[in-house]
């Protein structure tokens, strides 16, 4: 259309309607501009910076630094440390994840099915979302003291045996990750209640009329795979938020003992602001940041496709 | 196959009385509109036949047995939705496979991965294919088999929630206003469809609607439902020509009937409020307040000064092979609407006198709570007037 339109004008008027053309083409960039400086200075800046800094030996404070090409990749990948702590988050998602979408699905479908009091139990279970994870982590470490921890005092009266949740290697992880869990299934649950919602009444009747008599029955016809999206969402966030665990280490473990609780995040703070290594700091992030997009990509490219239905 | 009866069925939701003793008895291969307006209760009936809602009492018997506290999916019922309620994560395949897996397969056979180790699993599923396939010959949607429902028209979804219904070969099929969702054409075409796939089934069809055509063309009775109650039911032309209630007359028929306020005198003939006596006798006292009603197509033009009914065109409406002429007359609150030749009407120019005449035998009065009153002595079938 547009170049029968240009050919059928008379020569003189092609060069004006061209300039026209472009003229839009400037104001049109002219008008993203404030929205294109803002994310080169708040997201690509910064992440580029890391990813500069992680090729350099600066250290926090000093005057100068060189270029010393990859290696700090190098250290890190030879660090011993770097591998436990690596191996120590992907086992903290394996539990977070599983744990936390499992349990705010089903407290969600609870109060969905339950006929009152929902508005109290969404507040309720939501509460530890929104209050301060390193204020609820003291409170936690109270808890979990071997000799007063509420826990403990309880597994005595009831005559188990008390453990030391948070100084035997083998079990802090796991009390780490359960912490975890708490801390995060209240917002799934937010996002299912959100999604059981939105879910068509009448694929419940049809589903009755097909001949689903059990609930189980019901779940898998209509509620799971009608979640599908709202399922996609909540796993990726909450690996990504697992990813992320950084309070309760820093308040309860500090990594410890003998690196049995160390994580990414608390890695990349150590080697930051505790040695001032700020070069090989910035190269955690940047795996971190590898971990993160690829976990984007996945949402974005494989499962999107298989639960949107439309 | 089967047959239904309801008997006082009572609904209420909170204060709001739904359904006010209902009583039906539907045939062994009958199909039943359950037609009125948005709000009339019939969709409410319809899900309580289904078993999806509970009726707080009465009785419902499907094929001679009590249904009360069973489940939809023990009643041997298949239902068509409004919205389609198709599954929109399964293939049309899969969507019409659901009922006969539910029905057909245990719920170890059903489980995903491991369900595959039961012992003639494959067999029940083959014969199961088969049926979907002999159901979407039928409506013609074998090419869609493998499609998901988001990649289907209104119309074709409609096929795929017909044959889902069909592949299970139930007791009745209830429908809940269907073809609502469609475009005009595709309405047209698709009442013909259904119709001709209840002539080709002979199963027992309970069809929901507030279209009144729909009612009309598709089934072999329609029951009225007004405020919660059957008002009438018969057959569709019984329904037309014969209403039992002011409601029914206002309710089928478009343009609607036209409505004249009047009076009873000493014969029992009504007098209209200009003072034109209308015709007929009917057993009404004397002075006693009458609503006279007429239908447009009962009505013919003729000269003014001598017919009972005259006044001027108010607006003509041309719909190609009639045209419809409001004529407001002096005396009668809303104008008379008269359905007749375009031919006859070109001549007439906009606020022409016309006089409207028509046989009393046409006229189908009622008394001021709107029932019907009855013909003393049925007139001779001549114009009264002209």
């Amino acid at each position: 259309m547009a170049e029968i339109a240009l050919a059928a004008l008379p020569a003189t008027k092609a060069p004006a309607r061209r300039a026209g053309r472009r003229r839009l083409g400037r104001t049109g960039f002219l008008l993203t501009l404030p929205a294109l400086l803002l994310m080169l200075a708040l997201l690509i800046g910064p992440v580029l910076a890391v990813i500069i800094m992680s090729l350099t030996d600066y250290q926090l404070g000093a005057a100068e630094f060189a270029f010393i090409g990859l290696r700090n990749y190098a250290e890190l990948f030879a660090d011993k440390v770097f591998w436990k702590s690596l191996g120590n988050t992907l086992a903290y998602a394996a539990i977070v994840v599983p744990g936390s979408v499992a349990l705010g699905l089903g407290i969600a479908l609870l109060i969905q099915a339950g006929p009152g009091l929902r508005a109290f139990y969404r507040a309720v279970f939501f509460v530890p979302v929104m209050a301060t994870l390193i204020a609820m982590a003291i409170s936690w470490e109270f808890m979990l003291h071997a000799q007063f921890g509420l826990i403990n005092l309880t597994l005595k009266a009831l005559g188990l045996t008390p453990r030391a949740w948070l100084a035997e290697p083998d079990l802090v992880l796991p009390t780490l990750a359960v912490i975890g869990i708490w801390q995060l299934f209240g917002f799934n649950m937010v996002l299912f209640l959100a999604g059981l919602v939105s879910i068509p009444r009448t694929l419940y009747d049809a589903a009755a009329m097909d001949g689903a008599r059990s609930a189980l029955a019901r779940f898998r016809l209509v509620t799971w795979p009608m979640l599908g999206p709202v399922t996609m969402f909540v796993v990726i966030i909450s690996a990504i938020r697992s990813f992320q665990v950084f309070d309760t280490v820093h308040v309860l473990t500090k990594g410890g003992p003998s690196k049995s609780s160390e994580v990414l995040l608390y890695s990349m703070y150590s080697e930051g602001f505790e040695f001032f290594r700020s070069g090989l700091a910035a190269a955690i992030a940047v795996v971190f940041l590898g971990f993160v997009l690829v976990l984007t990509l996945v949402k974005a490219r494989v499962i999107e496709k298989k639960v949107h239905y439309s | 196959m089967a047959e239904i009866a309801l008997g006082e069925i009572h609904k209420r939701f909170g204060e709001t009385i739904v359904l006010n003793g209902v009583s039906l008895e539907i045939g062994e291969g009958e199909f039943v509109a359950l037609l009125g307006p948005s709000g009339c209760g019939k969709s409410t009936l319809l899900r309580i036949i289904a078993g999806l809602e509970q009726a707080d009492s009465g009785t419902v018997r499907i094929g001679g047995r009590d249904m009360a506290d069973l489940p939809p999916a023990a009643r041997n019922l298949a239902m068509v939705f409004q919205s389609y309620a198709l599954y929109p994560h399964l293939s049309v395949r899969a969507n019409m496979m659901v009922p006969l897996r539910m029905r057909d397969l245990t719920g170890f056979e059903r489980l995903p991965l491991i369900g595959a180790l039961a012992p003639g699993r494959r067999e029940k599923l083959a014969v199961m294919a088969a049926r979907v396939e002999m159901a979407a010959e039928t409506l013609k949607i074998g090419h869609l088999l493998d499609r998901k429902p988001g990649q289907l028209s209104g119309g074709q979804r409609q096929r795929v929630a017909l044959g889902r219904a069909m592949v299970r070969e139930p007791a009745a099929f209830l429908m809940d206003e269907p073809l609502s969702n469609l475009d005009a054409a595709l309405r047209v075409h698709m009442r013909t469809e259904i119709a001709e796939l209840h002539r080709a089934l002979g199963a027992t069809f309970v069809y929901v609607t507030h279209d009144q055509v729909e009612a009309m063309t598709m089934s072999s009775r329609i029951a009225v439902m007004l405020d919660g109650e059957i008002v009438q039911i018969g057959a569709p032309a019984e329904i037309y020509e014969d209403p039992r209630d002011l409601r029914v007359a206002e309710f089928i028929g478009s343009p609607r009937i036209n409505v004249i306020e009047a009076v009873a005198d000493a014969a029992g003939a009504p007098v209209a409020g200009h003072g034109a006596t209308l015709g007929g006798r009917f057993a009404a006292a004397p002075g006693a307040a009458l609503r006279v009603g007429i239908r447009p197509e009962h009505l013919a033009l003729a000269e003014p000064a001598r017919a009972p009914l005259a006044g001027r065109v108010r607006h003509r409406e041309n719909l190609g092979a009639e045209m419809l002429l409001h004529v407001a007359v002096p005396g009668i609150a809303t104008p008379v609407v008269a359905r007749v030749a375009p031919q006859a009407a070109r001549a007439l120019g906009p606020e022409a006198q016309v006089g409207l005449v028509f046989d009393p035998a046409d006229l189908r009065v009622f008394d001021a709570n709107g029932r019907r009153v009855a013909a003393l002595a049925r007139p001779e079938r001549s114009r009264a007037y002209g």
